[in-house]
């Protein structure tokens, strides 16, 4: 059952996001399932506010109408998707890749939901709202439970979906859901890299992106958390924008916006980064001169739907964002702020954990400009380094002991901005690579010549 | 040679990335197996109660005696983390129950007509000695008015009576 839950949620996101891509069925697939994930929880509050049970029929009813739409819309042509043998260059990433998914995809299916925050608060949640059967009689009883009661709730209204469909609480089988938004990181990586410097690059810096310890072991140790999905509409969100910067497609900003509407719909460092997404395209609509209506309604509406409703159903119970900030603990940590640097300078070059993205990030950034690539490029590196300001900002504000704080959770909050960052370093090494390949092709091209 | 200095280096990078991660992949493997011959054989329930002991098997002990409305008032012999701990795997394994738990023998808590004496395996409480009040004269009297209801290796179960 829980396979068909995750069908349908692609089928869900796909005509959201179909329509925007410029690439297989595949890809889109991958990324459908994070869309649809949002979509579908987001529905299931919807649909609690409004005063409607939640049940397989209720959920499932409106899916039918969008794609009843999308088809009336789009008339379906079914071409049989290009497939070609991978190139050399490609054969030991798909080695890599297939090596570090058999080490992790059989220990994710045989442990069971038994991590701290997956108990505490996630997927806690999740088993909560589908037991009470609305997100309620949880809010209401909030102060009598440790977890934050605020956190927004992609991850566990998924869950919830997901305890609807099979008709139980299967947190073992549902806790499959980080592997699921590690797929849409991956190709959504791969997609976008492959769009801008070819198939090698792209092929192996994916396979890199494997290659990174933490990512992995948030997808896979902590399923039931909600990082990797953050990790993954950060790489979206700006990933699109990027795209958007350099070739100006509508397609690319509303897939940009609504990634970082899903970021800010999954976890609170999401809503910093749709901060500084929408801050980033706002400026550039106004620089570019661009006042048609759709593009200021995408970049209101999106992020409108992923912060309101759940504002409002929160403001109903009363609950409130976390924490005593004492101000005792607010001056303590706010002295702490250079060790706090320190923490994450020592942790983002650790490569037992992070391999050697950030070392691999500095020197694309200093090199950019030989590769080819100009200023929009720094809107990548813009938003990594907007994301780590924010982690040190959230922790010498935060309301419990820094170092605690610190040794429990940074490796994983850099978890969801090591693959930015890796995404920025492949676009400069992909360029450079293009372009020399570029320079092959034409040799190549004299050479036949000369002979004829 | 130089026009292929490109491929060269992708590949090289590459190598050096393998090389770096080979390790930890190589201690995931390990694990794997590890986890395999512990786990593999036995049902999910089975794992979730060798990985979360004895928070699951308590739960589950004290779920099948009480309905879903009940509000359990936990009396638990383990330490000052530890309560913080048990706490969230309570609240998890026993929802909507309500849970309250307190390393005290005297401890009350309004409109909870259950209590369970809950005392934590000796290996938690060597890594963290118990830091509340415990009166075990205090607690059978307190217990000899109430309604034993289940009883298991960790925990025992009591009712008011009605």
């Amino acid at each position: 059952m829980i396979w068909a839950a995750l069908l349908f949620t692609c089928l869900a996101g796909w005509p959201l996001v179909r329509p925007w891509l410029k690439s297989g069925p595949v890809v889109a697939f991958c990324l459908s399932f994070t869309v649809g994930a949002a979509a579908l929880s987001l529905e299931l509050l919807l649909l609690n506010l409004a005063h409607v049970p939640w049940n397989r029929g209720s959920v499932i009813a409106p899916w039918v109408a969008v794609w009843g739409l999308y088809l009336w819309r789009n008339r379906p042509h079914f071409a049989p998707p290009e497939w070609s043998l991978p190139q050399w260059l490609e054969w030991p990433a798909l080695a890599f890749g297939l090596a570090v998914l058999a080490a992790w995809v059989p220990y994710e299916r045989l442990m069971p939901l038994n991590e701290w925050d997956a108990i505490m608060l996630w997927m806690f949640k999740g088993k909560a709202f589908y037991l009470d059967g609305g997100v309620g009689p949880y809010l209401a009883r909030a102060p009598e439970f440790l977890g934050n009661p605020a956190y927004p709730v992609l991850v566990p209204l998924y869950a919830t979906f997901l305890y609807i469909w099979t008709g139980g609480v299967a947190d073992q089988a549902a806790k499959i859901l980080s592997p699921c938004f590690l797929a849409t990181l991956g190709a959504g990586f791969y997609y976008l890299l492959r769009r801008f410097t070819g198939r090698a690059p792209a092929a192996i810096f994916t396979a890199m992106l494997l290659g990174v310890q933490i990512v992995d072991f948030v997808a896979f140790h902590y399923a039931g958390y909600a990082d990797t999905a953050v990790a993954a509409c950060v790489v979206l969100g700006a990933g699109f924008l990027y795209a958007w910067m350099r070739e100006e497609e509508f397609g690319d900003f509303f897939l940009a916006v609504l990634f970082g509407s899903i970021a800010a719909w999954t976890k609170n460092e999401g809503l910093l980064f749709l901060a500084g997404l929408g801050g980033i395209a706002a400026v550039w609509l106004l620089w570019r001169r661009r006042w048609h209506w759709q593009w200021w309604v995408t970049l209101a509406g999106l992020p409108a739907l992923a912060v309101i409703p759940w504002a409002v159903a929160r403001g109903l119970y009363g609950v409130r964002a976390p924490g005593q900030l004492s101000g005792e603990i607010v001056r303590t940590n706010t002295a702490s702020y250079w060790p706090t640097l320190q923490a994450l300078v020592e942790h983002s070059f650790a490569p037992a954990v992070l391999n050697l993205v950030f070392p691999l990030w500095i020197a694309a950034l200093l090199f950019y400009r030989k590769a080819g690539l100009d200023w929009k490029y720094l809107a990548l590196p813009l938003l990594v380094v907007w994301q780590l300001f924010g982690v040190t900002l959230v922790y010498v504000t935060g309301p419990v002991n820094l170092q605690w704080m610190i040794g429990s959770s940074l490796d994983r909050v850099l978890s969801q901005i090591a693959p930015l960052a890796l995404l920025g370093a492949g676009l400069v090494v992909g360029a450079y690579y293009q372009e020399a390949e570029a320079k092959l092709v034409a040799a190549a091209a004299t050479k036949k010549r000369k002979k004829k | 040679m130089r026009a292929y200095a490109h491929r060269v280096l992708l590949l090289a990078l590459f190598a050096v990335w393998v090389a770096v991660a080979w390790g930890p992949l190589t201690q995931q493997f390990e694990a794997l197996d590890q986890w395999e011959s512990r786990l593999g054989e036995r049902s999910m329930e089975e794992r979730a109660a060798l990985l979360d002991f004895p928070a699951y098997s308590v739960a589950e002990v004290v779920k099948q005696a009480t309905p879903s409305t009940a509000c359990i008032l936990f009396l638990a012999y383990t330490g000052p983390e530890h309560v913080n701990y048990y706490k969230t795997r309570f609240d998890y394994h026993l929802y909507p129950r309500r849970v309250k738990i307190e390393a005290n023998t005297g401890a009350t808590a309004e409109n909870c007509e259950y209590v369970a004496v809950f005392r934590d395996v000796p290996g938690n409480l060597q890594v963290e000695p118990f830091g509340g009040h415990w009166d075990e004269a205090q607690l059978r009297e307190r217990l000899a008015g109430l309604e034993k209801v289940a009883s298991g290796p960790q925990v025992e179960t009591y009712r008011r009576r009605p």
